[in-house]
């Protein structure tokens, strides 16, 4: 190597200088910034964990760890700052490296000339990777175990609520046409899926708008669907009773009649909304496919019986439509009232009792209240048949001695009778 | 006041002098090069020196070819348990002056440039202690009267360390103003081969004066323009402040501020001797056991162990780093 020039060589050891400051430096960072770093993680990975156990997005977990991570650099920075390698510490760390007894440090000073450019006057130290890679290993692994904590599936989290009513009839009814056999598998999964993926979403917006709006029109197309069938299955039972009746004397009109009726029959069941069973189907098709004189009685009545077993559970899931001993009216659904001339109130959650009300007697007929807090003790409905009893002699003015209750004149009922006082003040102040 | 620091060329110009006294003393001494280095430098930090060493090592003709080489005046004092403090400083004495009889101060052997104190801790405490005001001062008093010793003045003491019995050991305040404590150690087989080929008993060596007084005095002052860096005055401040009790174990008491500027002293004479412009971390390590030994109190339990003064000096050389701050554990060193 050449000897340089006295300025060249003093710019070789100050480089040499602020290359081993910055190596330093660099190294105390790493050292304050890792146990903020591990820190920082830790809250990250609680963060992480408790949010995915609760099943909520993740981005906030992240969102923790890049700002600690900022902020922790930040500090680390200032707190390195504060003892830092200067650059003459750095000379003197050549100094000792080299052998150079301090000559560096003493040029710097201004004391003698600097020595010689050394090209392998290098920060002698090695990174020690077990210290460098302990926080990282530690980081990792804590965050890897909090990525992994298993998400808390939205139906368990959602058990203790209670789905809204819809929900439960569609199940209901899909489990019945499941175990009957009585609808296709195909259809009834995809249904099924539906309402699965309804279920998936946060029990908060089950009762939303939307939420409830996609509940009913998936009960409603199952409804349609299972009405729409059994009017197919009764008209095929009536197709199938006049097969039955038709003799060698039955003109060809009648014989084109119940085929006719078969095949619209089978039509019914092959389209809409809840298509039947593929195997009843393809019975009916046989049926109907040739003359139906040539059904057999055992055939005629296999397919009546499974016809009318498929009416049946038909009713059993469309036909009551209120839900007996139950009430139907649950707090937060279908509240009625919500104010004005004749509101004012909410209405009572009642529900109908098991007991069949009979219209033509004038018994009293109990009512159930699932819903105690708003029952009043002795709630009683009273059915009467005629017209009303009316008073007709009753004085319409205030009489003195308040010995009666006026009913008032013309809106003053309504003014009396069904207006709330902060209603009626607003009343009061419009008319005035 | 600072000094200016010392160049390139007075420190060049320095260099043959102290060489051509190196080897006038190393024709008087052989095989101990490093003591001699030591005793030069203590000389041109203005130190006085204690020499420890078995008898006939060589330290009382050190010390007659240094007082030959540098053409200074020396004096020997053989201490002995019945020497007083007069017969060191010197005493005054009733002389008729002018037909009056008045007292007349006679300068003992104290009165030199180069006093030699074979023996020192055979005399009493008293007349040790004779020798402080010398020693820090540079003059004596008597009867209320200051007397100027010359200069330079330097008190090179000898100890045996055997034959204790009958002995005083030198009081920490007095051994503090001494600035090396040097052991004179055993030849080897070479050395004392060379010892019988050249000497015969009882003649000293021919010694040829290669310095004068004022040539000594100037190279003391240059030493002391030597630059001494602030990273080696941090590691000088280091090491002293180590060496107190609590921070290293085994010690009782620590070295005092005063070692500290013996340190540094030291350190400025060596890297003279070395011919740099500056002092260095190894300078102070090169001078840490001589300036430091005698400054340390052991405690008992290093003192039961066996420890010696100098062992804990040598821990502390290896346990205090020269650079300030410590090296990031991010980093380690790369045991080249």
């Amino acid at each position: 190597m050449e000897p340089l020039d006295p300025e060249s060589v003093q710019r070789f050891w100050l480089a040499a200088a602020r290359s081993l400051a910055w190596r330093r430096n660099f190294a105390y960072w790493c050292d304050r910034i890792a146990p903020i770093f591990i820190a920082v993680s830790a809250l990250a990975a609680i963060a992480l964990l408790v949010l995915r156990l609760l099943g909520h997005p993740t981005t906030i977990a992240w969102l923790i760890l890049a700002i600690g991570l900022i902020l922790g650099g930040v500090v680390a920075v200032i707190s390195v700052w504060r003892k830092r390698v200067t650059r003459l510490e750095a000379l003197s760390c050549l100094d000792e490296i080299a052998r150079l007894h301090n000559r560096l440090v003493s040029a710097h000073a201004g004391v003698g000339q600097w020595p010689p450019a050394q090209p392998y006057a290098r920060d002698t130290t090695l990174w020690n990777g077990e210290r460098l890679a302990t926080p990282l290993l530690v980081v990792g692994a804590i965050l890897f175990a909090a990525s992994q904590a298993p998400r808390l599936e939205a139906r368990q989290k959602n058990a203790a609520i209670e789905e809204p009513m819809a929900w439960t009839q569609v199940d209901s009814w899909l489990r019945t046409l499941d175990e009957t056999k009585l609808a296709d598998q195909q259809t009834l999964a995809a249904l099924e899926e539906q309402l699965n993926e309804l279920r998936q979403k946060p029990a908060e917006e089950w009762y939303d708008q939307n939420g409830l709006e996609a509940g009913d029109a998936l009960r409603q197309r199952l409804e349609q669907g299972l009405k729409e069938m059994r009017t197919a299955l009764e008209q095929g039972s009536k197709a199938v009773n006049a097969a039955q009746q038709l003799n060698q004397t039955s003109s060809l009109s009648e014989m084109q009649g119940v085929s006719s009726s078969l095949q619209q029959a089978l039509q019914g069941l092959k389209v809409g909304n809840l298509p039947a069973n593929p195997e009843l189907q393809e019975r009916l098709q046989k049926a109907g496919s040739g003359n139906p004189k040539q059904m057999t009685a055992q055939q005629a009545a296999e397919l009546q019986q499974r016809m009318t077993e498929g009416m049946q559970t038909i009713d059993r899931c469309v036909a009551p439509q209120i839900v007996k001993g139950k009430s139907r009216n649950k707090p937060g659904e279908e509240q009625e009232g919500s104010g004005g001339p004749g509101g004012g109130g909410k209405s009572q959650p009642v529900g109908l009792n098991e007991q069949a009300t009979n219209l033509q007697t004038q018994r009293l007929e109990t009512s159930v209240n699932d819903e105690m807090s708003r029952a009043l003790p002795g709630d009683l409905i009273a059915v009467t048949s005629g017209s009303q009893d009316i008073d007709r002699n009753a004085p319409f003015n205030t009489q003195s001695g308040g010995k009666v209750s006026p009913i008032g004149n013309g809106g003053d009922a309504v003014w009396r009778d069904s207006v709330t006082p902060d209603e009626r003040q607003v009343l009061e102040r419009y008319f005035k | 006041m600072t000094l200016p620091h010392a160049t390139a060329e007075e420190v060049a110009a320095a260099a043959p002098k102290l060489q051509n006294l190196r080897a006038a003393l190393e024709s008087v001494l052989f095989g101990q090069e490093t003591l001699i280095n030591q005793v030069i430098a203590g000389l041109l930090a203005r130190g006085h020196l204690l020499l420890e060493g078995l008898p006939g090592l060589g330290k009382t003709e050190l010390i007659k070819g240094l007082a030959q080489a540098l053409q200074l005046d020396a004096k020997r004092i053989q201490f002995t348990p019945d020497l007083l403090p007069g017969d060191i400083t010197g005493n005054p004495v009733l002389t008729e002056v002018e037909g009056r009889r008045q007292f007349v101060f006679q300068t003992g052997p104290i009165f030199a440039n180069l006093v030699l104190a074979d023996e020192i801790n055979r005399a009493s405490p008293k007349t040790q202690s004779a020798l402080l005001e010398a020693m820090q001062e540079g003059r004596v008093t008597v009867m209320g009267e200051t007397h100027e010793l010359p200069k330079p003045f330097f008190v090179l003491a000898t100890q045996n360390p055997i034959e204790l019995e009958g002995t005083y050991p030198l009081p920490e305040a007095q051994i503090d103003r001494f600035l090396f404590k040097l052991e004179v150690g055993q030849n080897s087989v070479e050395v004392l081969e060379r010892i019988v080929k050249h000497r015969e008993i009882g003649e000293s060596a021919p010694i040829a004066p290669v310095l004068n007084r004022e040539e000594l005095i100037a190279l003391s002052a240059l030493s002391r323009r030597i630059f001494l860096p602030d990273v080696v005055v941090n590691y000088i401040a280091r090491l002293v402040h180590a060496t107190h009790s609590g921070i290293t174990k085994g010690l009782k008491f620590g070295a005092s501020p005063r070692a500290a500027l013996a340190l540094a002293a030291a350190s400025r004479a060596v890297a003279l001797l070395g011919g740099r412009l500056n002092a260095s971390f190894e300078d102070v390590q090169t001078v840490a056991v001589p300036v430091l030994q005698h400054r340390l109190v052991l405690d008992y339990t290093a003192r039961m162990e066996g420890l010696q003064p100098k062992d804990i000096v040598a821990t502390l050389l290896k346990e205090v780093p020269a650079q300030e701050r410590e090296l990031p554990r991010s980093l380690k060193d790369a045991k080249l």
